[in-house]
């Protein structure tokens, strides 16, 4: 496996199979799957409902474990690992931006962007937290509670959220997809920022083919398999 | 047709477990009521079998000094029937063994009321009432009649002789009935009748002793009163004048009353129940939403809905319930047979059946609960737009929270009323419960805000369970404000069972009087003296008693009554009460060492103005200062004497103490008898035989043995409170629960968020854990604020002590309370912390 690993390779996913039980037997949600994605590198996966795009979200992220099959997340055997050995990798390396936003609704904005790098234990959790609530444009409202803000401002403070710890990897399920066009598009411009700002890999499930586009590239689902669409022209045919 | 779906998600209800609490809050509601009231019902009407003529008359003129036979001779005038008896307690004797007994000498067709019966063969195993005959009036002379238990207490059999004072009488009967027994659950004396024309041969009524004279009336109403009327103003404000439609038992009176009040108390519990039962009715209500709004689309019409609902509410309802009846009678059961044995010997055997009230009030409780406390969310259930099954977030708008309040307010009202059936009492109730909740809820509330800071990480779990108290302020404050009254009742209990006593106790020193020794007559005193004096046992002082009443303070006349049920507003009104009642009143020469003077000064040996030392706290209480004159009545005698003195009194030094203390010059003419206490150790014992046996008239009162029955009493109002204590943690377990129930969804997210932010299982075990302890921790607090409030106000206003902080009840409080909502908490939430992030993905997105 490790003379087959690229340097700069920071997700290695290898014959990736998750099968579910279900009345009358076993359900292959995704099957045999190899996917690597590179440092920095921008990666759209779009497919239709029940394609397996989240479970294999979820797998990439550390948050579930997959049947058979191999995933590295910057050089740790995700596969090996058990779920509290999973949980502090995420506090490390990992950032999460979901589609209703998720903020914890009994802290304060400046509070929800630092819970995170408190978890890593990062010592100047507060001030990082600022200058990211500066950079996504809601640093006067560092102390309003996530029902005071608008959906747009929640997803703001998210994203806000998912840059503190500088993840290595960040996971975006549909982030646009409570939004609407205008603030949608902020989000998105803001999302691609501070992923070339902070050198980032940015892993996103959407069904938004103008987000999708911006990616450098886009993995199409199918029935648990993966396929990789080369020209972006043809994107608007998967999606 | 709407049989079957309303089974069916009837059934899908109970499977997910939610509709438990439901039923479990019904069923306490109903479990509380059925048992206090069932209970009470059955022992008021036991008591009420046993006779309605408890005072074997239709009245009874009762005093402490005999009545002028001038104005008792007016009932013939008026066809009045009469007879009367003298009441004393004294020693008797059967050979050598001796027994406290409550005598009855009787003059006159005694009863004039109800049936006396006598038996003079021994007793048999049938039922005691259906022995004996019936008499009418006095023993012939130089004979006694005799409760049994005193044949077996003194073991001595019918045909004996029993010594009554100096006076030897034959036992000729038992009494198998008696119609105006001693109810008094905690007055053991054995009654004895004897003969009033064998009084003077005891020798035990000498002047100044502690006897009452009461004189029996029978007639028609109207012939009563007209009686009355006539003789109503030639009484003392001391004889008093019993009617029977106002006065049954004291007993029966006390029950009834402490009944109503264990009810109403039961409330604190049926209120938290009710809670429960508002929480998870509007959890069901919401999780319907969806249901019924895809019901509306697919057709079904507003009456179909309302039958499926209604019929999952009664069904619930109907099982609540019944599991309460079942749950109450055995209670109840169990709660009889522990007070049996405090119940007066002549009480029925066969006791009565619970009867149709208890359950109805129970019936009533579930159904009032059930109904009233769902009314709301169910109301809000139907008026869903059918819209909702497009948009999701259209909701029938809930209930302002005024409304919700009428609505849960009206309802804890019609149970109130059902309880006591006086609306006064409900009002007061209501609002005492009002400003409880609010009172708590709020402290809660408070609390919870201003500990809302920044100083903490985010990550800390400290912060996480603040915050997360802080998301459910108002639901928190509510489940606080249940565990607080729940730990407060606990506390009161606590400290009323041992505290107090304790307390008490403690502050009698080693050495201090265990007996008393009264009706002694003033010729008993020098070899009295002697005798103690032989046995080397050290007494206090001989204090001559007297009983009088203050009757004016300078020119005020002060409270009074002219009969029980006859009060004299004007004089009630005075302000000045508490000299309303009859005192034992005595004179000295020299101060007593052990009441040092606070304003005055002691009187001359040599004086003859007549003077009058008064206690400091009951100066302080009539407003009473040095040269106010006080007119006491006593007997028919007014006594003018001016105030010189305050003195201090340690009420509870088992000496004899007195409120009032006169000169020789005011009192000292008085026909009276002597009382002293004395501390006998158990070598010295042989003296009380001998001064038993050579002073038969006088009477011994063990000290120990009234510490011993206070201790019983407190023990009983104990073991009522422990059950109300019971009801209300159940309560308040169930809204604690219910609370957890009600934000599991949230506290599943924010977990599932956290987990996949990268909190470890650990963080969010301690943040749940920090929650529940702080939540519970802030229970204990409030409790222990409340709970020494409550004190501070029965010790300050009730039973006069001195009040001091009770840093253990804080550290108690506390720390129950934070164990017992951590351990509940814990466990509720525990599937929580077990959750897979991949939950996040899955459920969340």
């Amino acid at each position: 496996m490790n003379e087959e690993k690229v340097a700069s390779d920071i997700i290695i996913v290898k014959d990736l199979i998750k099968q579910v039980k279900v009345n009358n037997g076993t359900l292959e949600i995704l099957k045999s799957i190899s996917l690597n994605v590179k440092q920095g590198q921008s990666i759209a996966i779009v497919g239709a409902s029940g394609s397996g795009k989240s479970t294999l979200l979820g797998l990439l992220a550390g948050l579930d474990s997959a049947t058979k099959g191999e995933i590295w997340l910057d050089d740790a055997p995700l596969h090996q690992l058990n779920e509290e050995e999973r949980t502090a990798l995420r506090a490390q390396k990992v950032g999460f931006i979901f589609q209703s936003f998720l903020l914890l609704p009994a802290l304060t904005a400046l509070e929800n962007v630092m819970l995170p790098a408190q978890l890593a234990g990062i010592e100047d959790a507060e001030q990082q937290a600022m200058e990211l609530l500066e950079k996504v444009g809601l640093s006067h409202r560092d102390d309003h509670y996530p029902n005071q803000l608008s959906g747009g401002e929640q997803q703001r403070v998210a994203i806000a959220r998912a840059f503190i710890c500088k993840p290595k990897i960040l996971f975006a399920d549909e982030p646009t997809g409570n939004l609407d066009g205008a603030n949608g598009q902020r989000v998105e411009q803001l999302l691609f920022e501070l992923n070339e700002q902070l050198n980032t890999t940015l892993v996103l499930v959407t069904h938004d083919t103008n987000l999708a586009k911006n990616c450098q590239r886009v993995i199409t689902m199918t029935d648990g398999k993966v396929s990789e669409v080369e020209i972006q022209e043809e994107l608007s045919n998967v999606v | 047709m709407w049989f079957k779906p309303a089974t069916a998600l009837l059934k899908q209800q109970v499977k997910r477990g939610e509709l438990t609490i439901f039923i479990l809050a019904i069923a306490l509601a109903v479990t509380s009521v059925f048992s206090l009231s069932g209970f009470g019902e059955r022992l008021n009407q036991a008591l009420i079998l046993k006779g309605s003529n408890f005072l074997a008359a239709d009245r009874v003129l009762s005093s402490a000094h005999p009545i002028d036979d001038a104005i008792l001779s007016n009932a013939s005038k008026f066809g009045v029937k009469n007879a009367q008896y003298l009441s004393f307690n004294s020693m008797v004797f059967a050979g050598d063994a001796m027994l406290l007994s409550y005598t009855k000498a009787i003059k006159g067709p005694y009863p004039l009321r109800g049936e006396l019966k006598i038996s003079d063969k021994e007793l048999t195993e049938t039922p005691l009432k259906s022995q004996g005959d019936v008499k009418f009036g006095p023993p012939p002379q130089g004979e006694t009649w005799v409760s049994p238990r005193l044949l077996i207490s003194l073991n001595t059999a019918i045909g004996e002789n029993l010594d009554v004072g100096d006076a030897t009488l034959k036992i000729s009967g038992v009494i198998t009935h008696e119609p105006d027994g001693s109810t008094s659950i905690f007055n053991s004396s054995p009654t004895i009748f004897i003969n009033d024309l064998d009084v003077p041969a005891t020798n035990i009524v000498q002047p100044g002793s502690r006897v009452f004279y009461n004189y029996l009336y029978s007639g028609s109403d109207d012939a009563l009163a007209e009686f009355y009327n006539v003789i109503k103003p030639q009484l003392k404000t001391n004889q008093n004048w019993q009617d029977i439609k106002g006065e049954r038992s004291p007993l029966a009176r006390s029950l009834t009353r402490a009944n109503q009040f264990l009810l109403l108390s039961s409330l604190l519990g049926i209120i938290l129940a009710a809670t429960a039962i508002s929480v998870t009715a509007s959890r069901f209500s919401q999780n319907q939403l969806d249901t019924v709004a895809l019901l509306k689309t697919l057709g079904t019409n507003d009456s179909t809905i309302r039958k499926i609902f209604l019929f999952q509410l009664t069904t619930l309802a109907f099982i609540g319930i019944s599991l309460g009846l079942i749950v109450g009678y055995v209670l109840q059961e169990i709660a009889f047979s522990l007070v049996q044995h405090y119940l007066p010997q002549t009480l029925p055997k066969d006791l009565p059946s619970l009867g149709l009230k208890p359950l109805m009030i129970a019936l009533s409780t579930g159904g009032i609960c059930a109904a009233l406390f769902s009314l709301t969310p169910m109301l809000r259930l139907f008026n869903v737009p059918v819209m909702r099954v497009i948009k999701r977030d259209m909701d029938s708008a809930p209930f302002a929270l005024w409304k919700n309040g009428i609505v849960f307010g009206g309802a804890i009202f019609i149970l109130l009323i059902t309880y006591s059936q006086d609306l006064k009492l409900s009002l007061i109730t209501l609002s005492i419960a009002a400003v409880i909740a609010l009172t708590l809820s709020g402290l809660a509330w408070i609390i919870i805000r201003l500990s809302r800071g920044k100083k903490f990480s985010a990550a800390s779990p400290f912060k996480l369970a603040m915050a997360s108290l802080y998301q459910r302020a108002n639901q928190a404050s509510m489940q606080i404000a249940s565990i607080a009254t729940a730990i407060m009742l606990m506390l009161i209990v606590l400290l009323l069972r041992n505290e107090l006593i304790d307390e008490w106790q403690s502050q009698i020193p080693k050495g201090t009087a265990n007996h008393f020794l009264g009706n002694v007559t003033p010729d008993q005193v020098t070899p009295i003296d002697q005798l103690m004096k032989k046995y080397d046992v050290e007494s206090s002082d001989l204090y001559p008693i007297i009983r009088g009443r203050v009757s004016k303070i300078n020119d005020e006349v002060v409270g009074g009554y002219d009969s029980e049920s006859n009060v004299d507003k004007d004089r009630k009104r005075s302000g000045r009460r508490g000299f309303g009642r009859e005192l034992n009143i005595t004179w000295r020469d020299a101060p007593p060492i052990e009441n040092p003077l606070s304003d005055g000064k002691w009187w001359n040996e040599t004086d003859t103005d007549l003077q009058v030392s008064i206690e400091s706290g009951a100066a302080e209480r009539l407003d009473l200062k040095i040269g106010d004159t006080l007119t006491t009545l006593v007997g028919a005698e007014e006594i003018v004497a001016t105030i010189t003195s305050i003195r201090e009194v340690h009420w509870r030094s088992m000496r004899p103490n007195f409120m009032l203390i006169f000169n020789r010059p005011a009192l000292g003419d008085m026909p009276s008898t002597y009382i002293s206490s004395f501390y006998v150790a158990k070598d010295q014992h042989p003296l009380l035989k001998e001064l038993l046996t050579s002073y038969p008239t006088v009477s011994l009162i063990k000290i120990d043995r009234l510490i011993k029955q206070l201790r019983e009493i407190i023990e009983q109002v104990s073991l009522a409170l422990s059950y109300i204590m019971f009801l209300v943690v159940c309560a308040a377990i169930l809204v604690l629960l219910v609370q957890i129930q009600a934000s599991y969804q949230q506290r599943h997210q924010d977990l599932v968020i956290l987990r996949t932010l990268g909190a470890s299982k650990k963080l969010l075990q301690r943040s749940i854990a920090i929650e529940f302890l702080i939540s519970g921790a802030l229970a204990g607090f409030i409790a222990a604020l409340t709970t020494e409030f409550a004190l501070w106000l029965i010790q300050t206003f009730v039973i006069e002590m001195t009040w001091k902080p009770h840093p253990m009840l804080w550290l108690i409080a506390t720390v129950i309370g934070s164990v017992f909502v951590a351990v509940i908490g814990i466990r509720a939430c525990k599937p929580l912390t077990k959750l897979s992030p991949n939950e996040l993905i899955r459920n969340l997105s």
